[in-house]
């Protein structure tokens, strides 16, 4: 028997779930992903590196900051230029601010309604005003910050190899909106600690995230899979894309062949001591620390990463002096360049090759939802072999749940499938 | 206003501009939007908001069904006006994929097209309130140069040699590029009326060739805009 449940929905993307059982017995479970692959990755072959920043911005909506700024880093590490610390300070804002958009409009948006019973946020609403209004503000700071580093909240502009294509003269407005972020993002954790989660334990997967010497991973840093530290240049040795010929994404695994979480989950496993002081602070005091293994808490660890980015983009916010310098010059040449940084979503690995006018001859992007999918299906299995009735009444409020805990983006993991599709008439 | 909110293939960037509405979002009876709701109904919307482009054909099918239920159907940011970013896999260079990517208006009639990448959250706002009183938006109809002027900005062309495509862009953003020091690279799609002629002529000057304007303009993310067609056979 197969049971499909068509159209996902407060998912990013469009998906399918497949439940196969025989006598009632589940046997799998294929989250299939049915975005078409827009082939982001063949069409920059052939182009200037110049282009890579704002192209690959499109492979995602949520999270395009991420891909423009591990995009420069691998164009940098290409070409041999290092940016300024005050430039990597202003990336780390602007990075942090998508960490806090991409967080509020999951946990909030398209999660929470999940643990009232409800459809929607604005059915929440009737319920939960005054913590949807909250929400609405860090959302409102978060695009306020982006916008004001980079001209628009979504797909901005001043990113450029070497630096930015423009400072602005004083990051003074931001500051008070963040003072008030702070307190409401700490009312909120507080909140949501009240709320009682679904048990339920995902040990058996490894956590994967970034290692950073002095700070929470976000803009570099060193692999680490909780045994073992991996350079950025050796992904591709412990890290396999697979393709399911069910879905349009693929599906990484680990060399050894087994499923990976990366994401909120997996900083916090691996960095929670370099959360800021704030957030550090609240998650011992309600008890929110490692090990976490069950997915359902994922919301509690989103909000503690929007207190941490919070805090931080408050810190840099206030220290900020406009840069009097213009940005490097930048010869291209023939070499190849990796970058890789953390993501809202978690680990995002981009590697370019270039010829000696800086024309793209190789790319590969590995996202954060393509390397969660094949744990997002493990714990589907795990959950959906408790329930009695397969039929889709029953099971479909249960798998959605447990899917939205990966906070998975689907354009993102479409984007590179080489696949021939249909020729419309 | 009875609602539905739909996407096709994109980045999924617009529609969650429509978020920005914040708390005014209360005011309207949004129907279908699976994104955001669980309880998704087809109903007749006063407003379809559609993202993305057609790739494929549930895609074409899903859009004639919105077009039967809708009485104002709006395309949503440079996907579904011009094909998206996705659409350029069309250029000579890249002949050997199969791959289509087509605007909204090739399957159906458009009541309103939304210009950007992403859309401007504003101008959600201005057809959802003009609507409502039963206006029709106005959204610039001339080119970026004009914003640019307002602002003060120096041309970018003339006094650093920055090729800008804002001569044949529509306006509508606020000449964000140009006003961060960088050349517009066309998001909101060509101005009717662009004098195609003139810009090549202008930029084989700065010393680029045709084939590079081309690729240039392919970038734009609304290389297949209907304006710009005519490039492709070249």
């Amino acid at each position: 028997m197969t049971n499909k449940i068509d159209f996902l929905t407060r998912v990013s993307g469009l998906a399918n779930l497949e439940i196969i059982a025989e006598d009632n017995l589940l046997k799998e479970v294929r989250f299939s992903v049915r975005e078409t692959p827009r082939l982001i990755e063949k069409l920059l072959l052939g182009r200037s590196y110049k282009v890579i920043p704002e192209i690959t911005a499109r492979i995602c909506g949520i999270c395009p900051v991420a891909y423009q700024l591990t995009a420069l880093q691998a164009i940098e590490d290409a070409f041999g230029i290092k940016p300024t610390k005050e430039d990597l300070s202003l990336r780390k804002l602007i990075y942090l601010a998508e960490w806090i958009y991409s967080h509020t409009l999951h946990l909030f948006f398209v999660h929470l309604p999940d643990y009232y019973k409800v459809n929607s946020f604005l059915e929440l609403f009737q319920i939960e005003r005054e913590l949807l209004e909250k929400a609405f503000f860090l959302r409102e700071t978060a695009c306020r910050i982006i916008e004001k580093l980079g001209g628009r909240a979504i797909h901005p502009l001043s990113l450029i190899p070497g630096g930015f294509s423009s400072y602005p003269d004083s990051l003074s407005p931001l500051i008070d909106p963040l003072r008030n972020s702070l307190k409401i993002a700490e009312e909120l954790f507080t909140k949501l600690c009240s709320m009682t989660f679904p048990e339920f334990s995902l040990s058996e997967v490894q956590f994967v995230s970034l290692l950073d010497e002095d700070d929470y991973p976000i803009l570099d840093g060193i692999i680490y899979d909780g045994k073992r530290k991996i350079d950025k240049r050796s992904f591709r040795d412990y890290f396999l894309e697979v393709e399911r010929p069910y879905s349009t994404a693929n599906h990484s695994l680990t060399k050894e062949g087994k499923p990976y979480v990366v994401g909120p989950m997996a900083r916090f496993e691996h960095a929670f001591e370099k959360l800021s002081p704030r957030a550090k602070e609240l998650a011992t005091k309600h008890g929110i620390i490692p090990p976490v293994d069950n997915p359902f808490l994922s919301p509690l660890i989103r909000m503690l990463e929007i207190v941490h980015s919070v805090e931080l983009a408050l810190e840099i916010a206030k220290g900020y002096i406009k840069p009097k310098k213009v940005p490097q010059e930048l010869k291209p040449s023939e070499g190849e360049g990796i970058g890789i940084t953390e993501a809202p979503r978690g680990i995002l690995w981009h590697h370019y090759k270039f010829d000696s006018q800086g024309l793209i001859t190789h790319v590969n992007i590995v996202t954060p939802t393509s390397q969660n999918l094949a744990s997002i299906e493990l714990a589907l299995f795990k959950s959906l072999s408790k329930e009695k009735g397969l039929e889709e009444a029953s099971i479909r409020n249960r798998a959605e749940t447990m899917i939205r805990n990966f906070d998975p983006c689907l354009p993102c993991a479409t984007h590179f499938l080489e696949i021939s599709i249909k020729k419309l008439d | 206003m009875i609602l539905g909110v739909f996407k096709l293939t994109s980045c999924g960037g617009c529609q969650y501009s429509i978020l920005d509405l914040g708390k005014s979002l209360l005011e309207q009876k949004i129907f279908y939007f699976t994104e955001i709701s669980s309880s998704n109904l087809w109903h007749t919307f006063d407003v379809a908001f559609v993202e993305g482009s057609v790739t494929n054909d549930d895609e074409k099918e899903l859009l004639l069904k919105i077009r039967q239920k809708a009485k104002f159907l709006v395309a949503l940011g440079a996907c579904a006006v011009s094909g998206g970013i996705q659409a350029i896999q069309r250029s000579k260079k890249d002949k050997g994929l199969i791959f289509y990517s087509y605007p909204l208006s090739d399957f159906v009639s458009v009541d309103l097209e939304l210009r950007g990448c992403p859309v401007k959250s504003e101008h959600i706002e201005e057809t959802l309130f003009s609507l409502s009183v039963g206006s029709v938006p106005y959204f610039p109809d001339y080119p970026l140069c004009i914003e640019c002027k307002r602002k003060g900005n120096p041309c970018l062309m003339i006094t650093h040699k920055i090729l800008c495509l804002g001569v044949i862009t529509q306006g509508g953003c606020g000449a964000l590029c140009p006003s961060l020091n960088r050349g517009c690279y066309g998001c909101f799609g060509p101005v009717k009326g662009a004098n195609l002629k003139a810009f090549f002529r202008c930029a084989l000057r700065m010393g680029l060739t045709e084939e590079k304007i081309r690729e240039i303009i392919m970038n734009s993310f609304n290389g297949y805009h209907q304006i710009f067609r005519e490039l492709y056979d070249k």
